[in-house]
């Protein structure tokens, strides 16, 4: 057996954290496994408080002319709803998929920073908390989830809540900024030999595409969430026309952000659906290098439609041909992935289980949405469909149908790995088939009752509108979605303990992964492999049928090997909470107690001892 | 003759994996260079702010009347650029092995970022009172949140210059006692005057102030080899590779400096020159 150095014991300045087992493990740990299953489990919980705000919203809609939530409160609930749904679920579940396979996909024992790594995980936590603190402190934020100005300035949003979606949303940025970093070093620096551009996987590809994304957009709405908050909090007027201010210009400062942000939402799920379907249709992904490139050309693009989200501000008939052809333009490369995703499908030897089904739920779904999104990207018909419940079921195909079912495949596919147990097939399929069948209950009614002019963010509507029985159906169908997570959670909860044993290969997959035990070992690998093709794996098991010659065996694991690891640490999870103590004294900087300086105290002192601890500790590196 | 292959030496082999990188960058300059595109982004973002509200001086003073004379802030781009050369310097020193002048020119560099910042300073305080403020005029906000965040990330750099010179010693030391545990004795023991070493070792012919400077007073000794011969072994292997990690610390930081450089040649044009 190798040795693995790190990982155990280990003494600094202060006592390095021993150990990976219990809470302390845990609250210590830099291994990516580890954090990606954190990220999952925490974006999971934030998905029911998500969840939960939108039925309540579904049972107030659900017939005209309701008053089960006060107009406020239902202000209140989509704005959550909106906010947690991007930042605190998708964003972070994709994070999740990120940090568990993607290192394994590549051929990696980690990610390049794993403290780093770390600190992501620990400011997302801090960040998503910060913002459910609001629920206690001041009344959650009801602007919506993009927070238009000039409502959200001082004089129209008196209360704090729009103050802790800002700071929240500041630490998540810089989360998530810090974490596609990292993921962006990981796959250009960390491949494993022969492991080119060209031959990684299409879901590694798209993590690398979406931390560009992030790491470029992220800036934009750092800087319209700064100006917002000198407005509140000093008094400016960036966005007070009385002031002189423009409240258009937070729109573009928002949607330069906001429109990668959808990109960032479902290029990881198409990166794991391209994963899915070619495993169950026993075929490689059609067009590999077209799925690639559509997608790189989707992150690019995506940076020059965002007033798209704007036509209604007027303007002006050359700004909105512009953006109009550009986004009409988007739809191409989105095209070639679909068609791709059929023709791999085509003569394939399906089986249906159920990551399979989301998977071929995914593309069916996401098509809809995708096809409502061209029509509105034309302004003739955006202006008359923006605002409306058409425009919510546009992005709710795209984001729950595309993203969620997405992810939902992934997460099917990828637990046997994760915790070396199947889950549950009849469960599963249970699962999937109310899902499917609440979601198009609950959305498709949404085109007709948005045809017929009803609009978004109202707390109820007149019954002569005639869509109430429109409504109905839609919450109909979103209390089935809901019980369909039932399924879902009992599914895991069960699995965990009595599932099938998974072994390491369940599906006969592709890609590197496969080819080590599920759960992998904390080093993932004994011997990084060499790679010679864009199905590593499925050369290695099947060399007669090898496009790209036969690759040589796996290198037999030495006994004397030496594998260093990154030891634990505390201050990632330090130097998190002292930004989050810093956000609040930012919060409350009217306060005697000087909760801002002890915050970044807090910060500066933690950044100073990780910069001090080696990554590995000295003692831990001793045992050869 | 079958002439034998030399052995394959394994521990060497692991330690070589384990630092080794698909495109032979270090990760911490990958992240670097991908983190500044990131400051791209965000000080593009607050100069289309500026380019946007510059007009828009309600009561406050314009545009011609707040830069009526560049010289102030002319003197302050020619300093901070000076600083790109010293930082330059330092970096060269650090990379022949020249502990002290990498100190002496990393702490000028320092000292240059600190000028510009206290001439910001009086600046932001000589607009103030001639009415550019915040709240005076848009102008002004957009401004002051441009420069000032400019400011900011000068600050970080002086820290970040302070620390580097501070913590980095390019030669290994006998005693491998992290900095601040080691001189945190050293200081209490200079303080109570108590003798550093036996008495008959050289270094206490000095006088006591010096001796407490010793710590950033090192020899310099020769540089390790710039590259690595094929036989290397580990030992040499790990020197060099530590060698290496030192020698970038310093040269990250001139990265980052460097960045802020231009961004201020950037917001000089744009904001002072235009017209
Ligand atoms: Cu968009």
């Amino acid at each position: 057996m190798a040795t693995i150095a790190g990982g155990m014991k280990g003494r600094s300045i202060l006592r390095r954290p021993t150990g990976t087992e219990g809470i302390w493990g845990w609250i210590t740990t830099v291994d990516a496994k580890r954090i990606g299953v954190l990220y999952g489990v925490t974006a999971l919980i934030f998905f029911i408080a998500g969840g939960l705000e939108a039925l309540i919203m579904r049972v107030q809609l659900a017939s005209p002319e309701q008053n089960i939530t006060s107009p406020e409160t239902f202000n209140q609930l989509f704005t959550m709803h909106g906010t947690t749904m991007v930042f605190l679920v998708i964003m972070p579940l994709n994070a999740a998929f990120f940090n568990f396979v993607m290192p394994l996909q590549i051929g990696a024992r980690d990610v390049a920073f794993p403290r780093l790594n770390a600190l992501s995980y620990w400011l997302f936590l801090f960040g998503g908390l910060f913002l459910h603190v609001s629920f206690i402190a001041a009344g959650p934020p009801d602007a919506g989830w993009f927070s238009y100005a000039n409502l959200t300035e001082r004089p129209f949003s008196p209360e704090n809540g729009i103050d802790y979606w800002i700071l929240s949303l500041q630490l998540l940025g810089v989360a998530s900024v810090l974490s596609s970093l990292n993921f962006i070093v990981t796959i250009i620096n960390l491949r494993a030999k022969g492991m080119s551009f060209m031959r990684l996987p299409v879901f590694v590809w798209m993590t690398f595409v979406v931390a560009f994304l992030l790491v470029l957009a992220m800036p934009v709405i750092t800087i319209g969430l700064v100006l917002l908050m000198f407005d509140r909090f000093t008094g400016t007027s960036f966005f007070i026309p009385s002031g002189g201010g423009d409240p258009v210009l937070w729109q573009h400062l928002f949607w330069v952000f906001g429109h990668p942000e959808v990109y960032v939402l479902i290029l990881p799920p198409m990166g794991m659906v391209s994963e899915i379907l070619p495993v169950f249709s026993r075929k490689p992904l059609f067009g590999y290098k077209f799925v690639v490139l559509a997608g790189i050309f989707i992150g690019v693009t995506g940076f020059t439609v965002w007033s798209h989200h704007m036509f209604s501000v007027g303007l002006g008939p050359i700004a909105n041909t512009y953006f109009a052809t550009a986004t009409f333009l988007v739809g191409v490369p989105t095209g070639v992935k679909i068609f791709n995703w059929i023709a791999t499908l085509y003569k394939g030897k399906l089986t249906f289980e159920t990551p399979m089904l989301f998977a071929l739920a995914f593309v069916a779904l996401f098509t809809i949405g995708g096809i409502s999104g061209v029509m509105h990207a034309s302004p003739p018909t955006d202006l008359q469909q923006t605002d409306t419940y058409f425009i919510v079921a546009h992005f709710h195909y795209v984001l729950f149908g595309g993203a969620i079912f997405g992810m939902m495949g992934g997460l099917y596919y990828w637990f046997p790995k994760v915790t070396g147990r199947m889950l549950n097939e009849t469960l599963g399929k249970l699962h999937f088939w109310f899902m499917f069948i609440g979601a198009n209950l609950a959305f498709f009614p949404m085109h007709f009752s948005g045809m017929a002019g009803m609009p978004r963010r109202i707390y109820t509507y007149d019954s002569d509108l005639g869509v109430g029985w429109l409504n109905m159906i839609s919450t109909v169908g979103a209390l089935i979605m809901g019980a369909s997570f039932l399924f879902l959670v009992y599914n895991i909860l069960h699995s965990l303990k009595k599932g099938k044993a998974a072994g390491n290969d369940p599906w006969d997959g592709h890609t590197l992964e496969w080819s080590v035990s599920s759960p992998p070992p904390i080093h993932n690998y004994d011997e990084i492999p060499t790679v010679r093709s864009n199905r590593p794996y499925w050369d290695q098991k099947h060399p007669e049928l090898a496009e790209h010659g036969v690759p040589p065996p796996p290198p037999a694991p030495r006994k004397n090997k030496h594998i260093a690891l990154p030891s634990p640490s505390y201050w990632p999870i330090v130097l998190a909470a002292g930004m989050t103590i810093a956000a609040f004294g930012a919060l409350y900087h009217e306060t005697i107690l000087p909760v801002l300086p002890i915050g970044l105290s807090i910060a500066v002192i933690a950044t100073y001892a990780w910069v001090l601890e080696p990554p590995i500790a000295k003692q831990a590196e001793g045992h050869h | 003759m079958v002439q034998q292959a030399p052995p394959i030496n394994h521990a060497l082999e692991d330690i070589k994996e384990h630092h080794r990188t698909s495109t032979g960058q270090s990760h911490r300059k990958v992240l670097m260079w991908t983190f500044l595109g990131s400051e791209c982004m965000f000080f593009g973002s607050l100069i289309a702010t500026f380019l946007i509200y510059h007009n828009n001086v309600a009561s406050g003073p314009n545009r011609e009347h707040a830069f009526e004379s560049l010289f102030l802030v002319s003197v302050m781009a020619f300093v901070l650029l000076a600083s790109s050369f010293t930082m330059v310097l330092a970096l060269a020193a650090a990379r022949r092995g020249d502990q002290k002048m990498m100190r002496a020119w990393l702490l000028l560099t320092a000292f240059c970022g600190l000028f510009f910042i206290g001439s910001q300073g009086y600046e932001f305080y000589h607009f103030t009172h001639e009415g550019l403020t915040p709240h005076a005029s848009l102008f002004g906000a957009s401004f002051m949140i441009l420069t000032g965040f400019h400011g900011a990330h000068v600050t970080l750099g002086i820290l970040w210059l302070v620390s580097v010179a501070v913590l980095v010693r390019l030669h290994p030391k006998k005693d491998h006692r992290p900095i601040m545990a080691s001189m945190l004795p050293k200081f209490l023991g200079f303080l109570a005057g108590v003798p550093k070493r036996e008495p008959g070792a050289p270094i206490e012919a000095r006088p006591r102030h010096r001796r407490f400077m010793t710590f950033a007073r090192e020899q310099t000794l020769a540089p390790p080899p710039p590259v690595l011969a094929k036989d290397a072994s580990i030992e040499q292997f790990e020197a060099h590779h530590l060698a290496e990690e030192k020698v970038l610390n310093v040269e990250l930081v001139g990265l980052y400096w460097h960045f802020v450089d231009i961004v201020w040649v950037v917001i000089f044009t744009v904001v002072y020159l235009f017209r």
